[in-house]
């Protein structure tokens, strides 16, 4: 930062609307709270360069341009970056500046494949970058970083079949999952107990999950959907068909996993953004139990997937038993978090 | 895990006053409107109810006080509302605001809270919070902290709930029952809680929460109760037959929890009013009792109904004619449940009758028995005692009906109840229980006994009390428990008790009457008891015969007024009565002599009253014959003081008076038979044991010799001076006159000599009298010469005692008795005889006074052993003298008022 | 003071109880004393040995006086009141006046007024209360008032009866049905109008006595019971 106090030149990139525009918090690791513009995908970025000499002093420089970049940071050994947008446009040759300038740019209807990330171990920001070139072949660069939310396509219709496909995927993860016996939940001791017999049924509304412990513990769960809007409300059911444990209580809990990098030089990252609390007590058979978790006053985030074969972001909906002896077991399935107009 | 009590009150404290300053900050927060803040703390206060480590009553406390703390919540979202919708939209965000909280507790209680405070708004969506509220509570399972949110939900919807129509009360009740039954499995499910060990402390614990449970059915009541349709063909009966009663009952059968089950069917029958019950009474007996838990106690269940049923007789619900048809319900499902549990306890089955009995007893119709009787009948027949305590429960049974006879009929249409009674017959003692309830309520009632089926149905239940009423005390068993009471000379106790139940026979005794009061026809009656029951303990007569044989002369004496020509049945009546007299006599002679010579004395005024003199002479004889056999010896017991002539003395001297007062009324006698009855008892006066009895019964025995008018009732006709009229009886009683003149005589002859002399001039004073008697149609007896023979015997008696206070004290007792005679017109006794009188008596004043000073003198010379005496003798000196001058004053007063008594000389 | 005078109950000899107008009016409550007006019971005696009824006549007042009348066993009622000995007279004094009770079969002739006055004057009292003839009475003689409270319960004894015409009635209805033998019913109704008329003479009216007492004046209060009422006559005595 001290190089601009020194630079004899002022960069000033000025978005249109930019007071008008839906700007997102976002808090840094250091605590501060940074306020930046939020752009579509698609959406043209527009604004302008003001450039002003310090103390009347003539500049004289090689060349401006002005660029939009998109690029992601990985922290696995090391941090690497990756550009994966680069747009560029020249706003004036080279001159002498004395007055200050001012340059409109625009970049018309870019494509943002990805959205503005911070993660533990992974980065993905958009940015517009200024630089001023000059003779020194040293260069002044002014950038300013923007946020980007993507919708999908489908989110206004979405129809039966896609949220059938998910839920075949769901269905697999928590195959996979059973054999995972500690996760996210560091004291789970027990949890291999969930040596399970559980089966999907399909269904056209929902998910509905059969999950025991042999002669122990039998539920079937059941959610609405398994694709989530970030406003949206988790619904569901849970019955209890066999209950030999003492259950002091049941909750639900949202797991945010981060996976950087591909195996077998990568690094997972889970954190509980949720927990809450579903039951209090020991149902007996033939109980159901209510679930509803509203999704919008939580920091969530969509469902990234192999983001430019860099990272992925996956929640998990984790349920979790806790009986009287502190013993904890779980089920957890992933949903499909999406970013909803 | 086990916490002790001070440790419970420690954590307690610890909630309450977390929860005071959470509710603080709340109230603070919410005076800035910083309502988020609030919320916060309110979340926090919350989070005690999470506690796991308090009783259900400690639980209970912090209810309470965050049940108020978030009372201040509503009130404040209530109150800060702007405007309508805004404050509805602002609610409605609220609702989901609050369900953010992490903990299920905390997120439910802010959701009902705020969620009711939003229902209270008009235009709110109340059906949707209703239903989401009731959903959500499903998240908590816990036992005791489930009741109490449910509890929460209850309390705060409790006067929310829409019924403004069908739809409105379908979704209200819907709302209510649904509560209701998880509350209850919530409520069954705390008895599984912990170790097996604390079953009974669970137990006690789910009783503490019982109201919890049965709040909902309360509302429940209410609101159907409340609801009112615009369709007139809705009917909240039916409704609740259909709708509410299946739905419920079928919970309760389903919990198969004991408590729950008892509780419930209680609420149920509590609450619901009466005409649900009639309508739903089969199914409840039928179908819900007969399938509760196999060891609950219907008979509780019973009672509690049919309390029910009693309780609303005076509403008249139950018809007269639907009754029979209601006590055929219970009586059917008593049926099916012998059927299908022959091993019921055979005190559930007493509990049962009892009911039933009950039930049957609360009828209109109280004339009706056939139900009563059924039951007596069943339980006759089918219940079989196996130790006393069944026999116990036999006499629950038994006493029941008591108190609701309202006739002598009643016994009588009860047919089986005397076969039931006869079912405890190896319980003496509860059989008498039972016949002295019985009798207590004949005599309440107070109706007449008036033939011998009548009889005989009340007295086949005193029989008990008759024969095995021994008055003998068993010692072992009752001595220092019972009161008792010495009786015979200190020979024999008997209990107070024993006394009461003679008294009740007796008083029972007392309602014998006949068909239109025909005294005939009581008096066979009287008969008849004696016969058939009360001599069935000879013991015990002593108890019930005075009262018989009372009773028996009283209505022989209306007969004898109402038949009076009736010679033969009036004599045979008093033959009769004389062999129960007798027997009496002949099996208490030693103890009842005194009673039963008051008994004959009774009989002998009567007879005489009723002109049989025959009869009355036969019975005076037989009087002197018990004074002679058993009276003439007996003393009364303790000091008698012979100065006090007002008291009576021994028992011979009080015997020697009651038969001159009898003797005094008669006026029917033949004049021999009466001559020689008062001859006879002034000679018995005479012979008594003390100087100071003989000279008072002699100069008592005076007034027998001089009738006064005024004793006389009005317009009876004395026939004893009437000589020339012929006895009315036959030859036979006169024989026996004559045998007793005979005996009479030879006892005169022990007279002593000067009183044969006035044998003579007695003749010629009689003759004078009937004379002047004749004109006034009044014949008096009167024998002044006798009189006077009499007085002057009894100065002789007098003057021979040894003790001169004694002999001074008579004097003037005579001189007393005196001037009555003189008042009374005999002239015999006139004003020298009364100067003589007075002269003696002052003499012997100033005698005695003299001794006195002189007595006085020794004293002072210091001979003090008589000290005592001497003081005694002065007071009673005192007294005589005092009595004297009284007399005196009587004289001058007598004198100055009435002109009698000129000469007597006072001073 | 008030002093309840009551006498010749025969429970359970000759009567079951006395008329309940009577005992709510002698015992309003259930305590003990039952009556908080009345300070002195005096019971003539004859109360024959109902237990019940003896503790309910001592539980009327704070004192409780029995004398024995003719019919009484002394014994049992010495047990059953649990007292050394039941007098057969007594005396008390209140303010002026001297008052003696006594059930009077000693007396000879029972009942005599000349007797009963010089009982009085031996007994020194200024008021005698008596009792045994079943008949409430009071009168004034040798300026000494007497007091006779009658039978409590209307008990019957077997004195003559009290009207004296019956006897001509009676022979006229006997002649009567010895004519007209063919009206039968119209006899039978007569029959049993002269039976009704025989019991009435021969039944006694339930009465007690209540004596006001105060300096040297007795206001006598005398209640009966007729035809299911309560009926109170109201005499005064004052000592010369």
């Amino acid at each position: 930062m001290s190089l601009f106090f020194k630079s004899s030149l002022d960069i000033d990139i000025r978005l249109d609307n930019e007071e008008s525009r839906k700007h997102v918090e976002i808090k840094s690791p250091q605590g501060r709270i940074e306020k930046l513009p939020i752009y579509k995908d698609g959406e043209s970025v527009k604004g302008t360069v003001i450039l002003r000499t310090r103390e009347g002093k003539k500049v004289e420089h090689l060349g401006v341009k002005v660029q939009l970049l998109g690029l992601i940071e990985t922290n696995i050994d090391g941090i690497i970056t990756s550009e994966f947008l680069s747009l560029a446009t020249e706003l004036a040759s080279p001159s002498q500046l004395i007055h200050p300038e001012t340059y409109p740019f625009e970049f018309k209807n870019v494509e943002k494949q990805y959205e503005s990330y911070r993660g533990k171990n992974a980065l993905l920001k958009y940015s517009i970058k200024v630089t001023v070139t000059k003779k020194s072949s040293s260069e002044i660069t002014k950038e300013k970083e923007l946020w980007v939310y993507t919708y999908p396509m489908d989110t206004l219709s979405s129809t039966s079949t896609t949220l059938n496909l998910k839920q075949q995927e769901v269905s697999k993860d928590s195959k996979q999952e059973k054999a995972k016996t500690s996760g996210a939940l560091g004291n789970s001791n027990e949890a291999d107990h969930v040596a399970n017999k559980s089966s999907t049924n399909k269904n056209l509304h929902g998910v509905k999950m059969d999950v025991g412990i042999e002669d122990c513990l039998h539920i079937e769960f059941e959610y609405s959907k398994s694709r989530f809007s970030l406003k949206d409300v988790i619904i569901g059911k849970i019955y209890f068909l066999l209950v030999r444990l003492k259950i002091k209580h049941m909750e639900l809990s949202l797991i945010r996993r981060e996976t950087v990098g591909a195996p077998p030089n990568q690094v997972t990252d889970s954190e509980t953004v949720v927990r809450f609390e579903i039951m209090d007590g020991a149902p007996i058979k033939g109980e159901t139990i209510p679930i509803r978790l509203f999704l919008s006053g939580f920091d969530l985030m969509p469902t990234y997937k192999d983001i430019n074969k860099k990272f992925s972001t996956r929640t998990y909906l984790s349920l979790v038993l806790i009986d009287e002896d502190a013993r904890r077991y779980f089920k957890q399935s992933e949903i499909i978090l999406y970013r909803d107009q | 895990m086990q916490l002790s009590n001070n440790e419970r009150k420690q954590i307690l404290q610890t909630c309450i006053n977390n929860i005071k300053h959470q509710s603080n900050l709340m109230k603070s927060n919410l005076n800035d409107n910083k309502l988020l803040q609030a919320l916060k703390h309110c979340s926090n206060f919350l989070n005690e109810l999470r506690s796991n480590n308090l009783t259900p009553k400690q639980y209970y406390e912090i209810y309470m006080l965050v049940f108020d703390s978030l009372g201040i919540l509503s009130s404040y979202l209530i109150g800060g509302s702007n405007s309508k919708q805004s404050n509805s939209v602002f609610l409605a965000d609220l609702y989901e605001i609050v369900q953010y909280s992490g903990n299920i507790i905390p997120r439910l209680y802010m959701m009902i809270n705020i969620g009711t405070t939003y229902m209270a708004i008009e235009g709110a969506p109340t059906k949707d919070l209703m239903k989401d509220m009731i959903e959500m509570c499903h998240g908590v399972q816990h036992p005791i902290r489930g009741l109490f949110l449910r509890y929460y939900l209850s309390q705060r919807t409790k006067n929310l709930l829409p019924f403004d129509n069908e739809s409105d009360l379908n979704d209200s009740v819907e709302f209510l029952i649904s509560n209701f039954i998880e509350m209850n499995k919530l409520w069954v499910r705390l008895q599984h809680q912990g170790h097996s060990s604390e079953r009974e402390l669970r137990y006690k614990e789910r009783k503490e929460l019982k109201i919890l449970v049965g709040s909902n059915l309360v509302r429940l009541s209410q609101i159907i109760d409340d609801y009112t349709d615009a369709n007139e063909k809705f009917s909240s009966i039916d409704y609740y037959k259909d709708k509410v009663f299946p739905v419920i009952t079928e919970q309760i059968i389903q919990c198969k929890d004991h408590l729950a089950q008892t509780y419930l069917i209680d609420v149920i029958i509590q609450i619901f009013p009466i005409e649900f019950q009639i309508t739903t009474l089969k199914n409840l007996l039928n179908d819900v009792f007969l399938n509760l838990h196999p060891m609950l106690r219907k008979s509780e269940l019973i009672e509690t109904l049919v309390d029910k049923f009693i309780n609303c007789s005076e509403e008249s619900v139950v018809e007269e004619e639907e009754e029979n048809e209601l006590f055929n319900q219970f009586w059917s499902f008593y049926l099916n449940l012998n059927e299908l549990d022959p091993t019921i306890p055979i005190e559930e089955h007493s509990n049962l009758l009892q009911s039933f009995i009950n039930l049957s007893l609360s009828f209109k119709n109280s004339e009706n028995f056939d139900n009563l009787n059924q039951i007596y009948k069943h339980a006759s027949e089918n219940l079989t005692s196996t130790s006393d305590s069944d026999e116990e429960m036999w006499f629950n049974l038994l006493i029941l009906p008591i108190n609701y006879f309202r006739s002598i009929n009643t016994l009588f249409k009860l047919d089986n109840y005397y076969d039931f009674y006869q079912k405890i017959q190896n319980n003496k003692q509860l059989q008498k229980k039972i016949s002295i309830t019985i009798i207590d309520k004949l005599l309440e009632i107070g109706e007449p006994l008036k033939d011998i089926s009548e009889i005989d149905a009340i007295f086949r239940y005193l029989l008990v009390l008759i024969k095995e009423s021994p008055s003998k005390l068993d010692t072992a068993k009752n001595l220092g428990i019972t009161k008792t009471i010495k009786i015979n000379n200190d020979e024999k106790l008997i209990t107070v008790e024993f006394l009461e139940i003679q008294e009740k026979i007796c008083k029972i005794i007392q309602l014998i009457e006949s068909d239109q009061d025909d005294p005939s026809k009581t008096i066979s009656n009287l008969s008849y008891i004696r016969k058939k029951y009360l001599n069935k303990s000879l013991e015990n007569i002593i108890y019930t015969y005075p009262t018989l044989i009372t009773k028996y002369l009283y209505k022989s004496k209306i007969l004898g007024y109402y038949k009076p020509h009736d010679t033969n049945l009036l004599v045979s009546n008093f033959k009769n009565l004389s062999i129960i007299v007798d027997e009496f006599y002949s099996n208490h002679e030693e103890f009842s002599s005194s009673t039963i010579l008051k008994i004959y004395l009774n009989i002998a005024n009567v007879a005489d009253q009723l002109k049989l003199n025959s009869i009355s002479y036969e019975i005076y004889n037989q009087v002197f014959v018990i004074y002679e056999e058993n009276l003439k010896h007996s003393k009364k017991k303790g000091f008698i003081n012979p100065h006090d002539s007002l008291s009576g003395g021994s028992i011979a001297y009080e015997s020697i008076i009651l038969i001159i007062n009898s003797l005094i009324k008669t006026r029917h006698l033949l004049k021999n038979q009466y001559e020689e009855l008062i001859t006879k008892v002034t000679l018995h006066g005479s012979k008594l044991l003390k100087k100071q009895d003989q000279c008072r019964a002699v100069y008592l025995c005076s007034n027998l010799w001089w009738w006064n008018e005024i004793l006389l009732p009005n317009g009876e006709k004395p026939t004893t001076m009437i000589e020339e009229e012929k006895p009315k009886e036959d030859e036979k009683p006169k024989m026996e006159n004559t045998n007793q003149k005979e005996e009479g005589e030879s006892k005169n002859e022990e007279k002593e000599n000067n009183e044969e002399e006035q044998d003579d001039h007695k003749d010629e004073e009689k003759e004078k009298d009937v004379d002047e008697q004749e004109e006034e149609e009044i014949l008096l007896y009167r024998d002044g010469k006798r009189v006077l023979e009499c007085l002057q015997k009894s100065l002789r008696i007098a003057d021979s005692c040894m003790d001169p206070y004694l002999s001074l004290k008579l004097f003037i007792e005579i001189l007393n008795k005196c001037l009555i005679s003189s008042i009374y017109g005999n002239d015999l006794i006139d004003y020298k005889y009364l100067n003589g009188l007075i002269d003696l008596i002052k003499t012997n004043i100033d005698n005695l006074q003299d001794q006195q000073n002189e007595d006085d003198e020794e004293v002072e010379n210091g001979n003090d052993n008589d000290e005592e005496n001497e003081i005694k003798e002065t007071v009673l000196l005192k007294q005589a003298i005092g009595y004297f001058n009284k007399t005196l004053y009587y004289i001058k007063e007598q004198k100055e008022l009435e002109g009698r008594f000129q000469n007597v000389n006072i001073h | 003071m008030l002093t309840l005078a009551i006498s010749d109950l025969f429970i359970p000899e000759r009567s079951i109880d006395l008329p309940p107008k009577f005992k709510k009016l002698l015992s309003p409550t259930n305590n003990i004393p039952s009556n908080n007006k009345i300070q002195n019971v005096i019971c003539l005696g004859n109360i024959i040995n109902s237990q019940t009824t003896l503790s309910w006549l001592s539980n009327i007042s704070p004192t409780f006086k029995i004398v024995r009348g003719e019919y009484d066993d002394e014994t049992l009622i010495k047990q059953q009141l649990d007292i050394k000995d039941v007098p057969i007279y007594g005396k008390f004094q209140h303010d002026n006046l001297k008052i003696g009770y006594t059930n009077g079969f000693q007396i000879v002739p029972k009942d005599d007024p000349l007797a009963l006055s010089s009982f009085a004057r031996e007994l020194d009292v200024d008021i005698l209360i008596w009792g045994g003839t079943h008949k409430v009475e009071a009168y004034t003689l040798d300026g000494k008032f007497f007091i006779n409270p009658g039978s409590a319960t209307g008990a019957f004894n077997f004195d003559w009866p009290e009207e004296e015409d019956e006897d001509e009635d009676a022979e006229d209805a006997q002649d009567e049905k010895d004519e007209k033998k063919e009206k039968k019913e119209e006899t039978d109704d007569k029959e049993i109008n002269k039976l009704y008329e025989i019991e009435e003479s021969n039944t006694n009216i339930p009465s007690f006595c209540l004596l006001d007492t105060q300096g040297s004046t007795c206001t006598l209060y005398i209640y009966t019971y007729l035809q299911n009422e309560v009926k109170v006559d109201k005499i005064t005595y004052t000592k010369s």
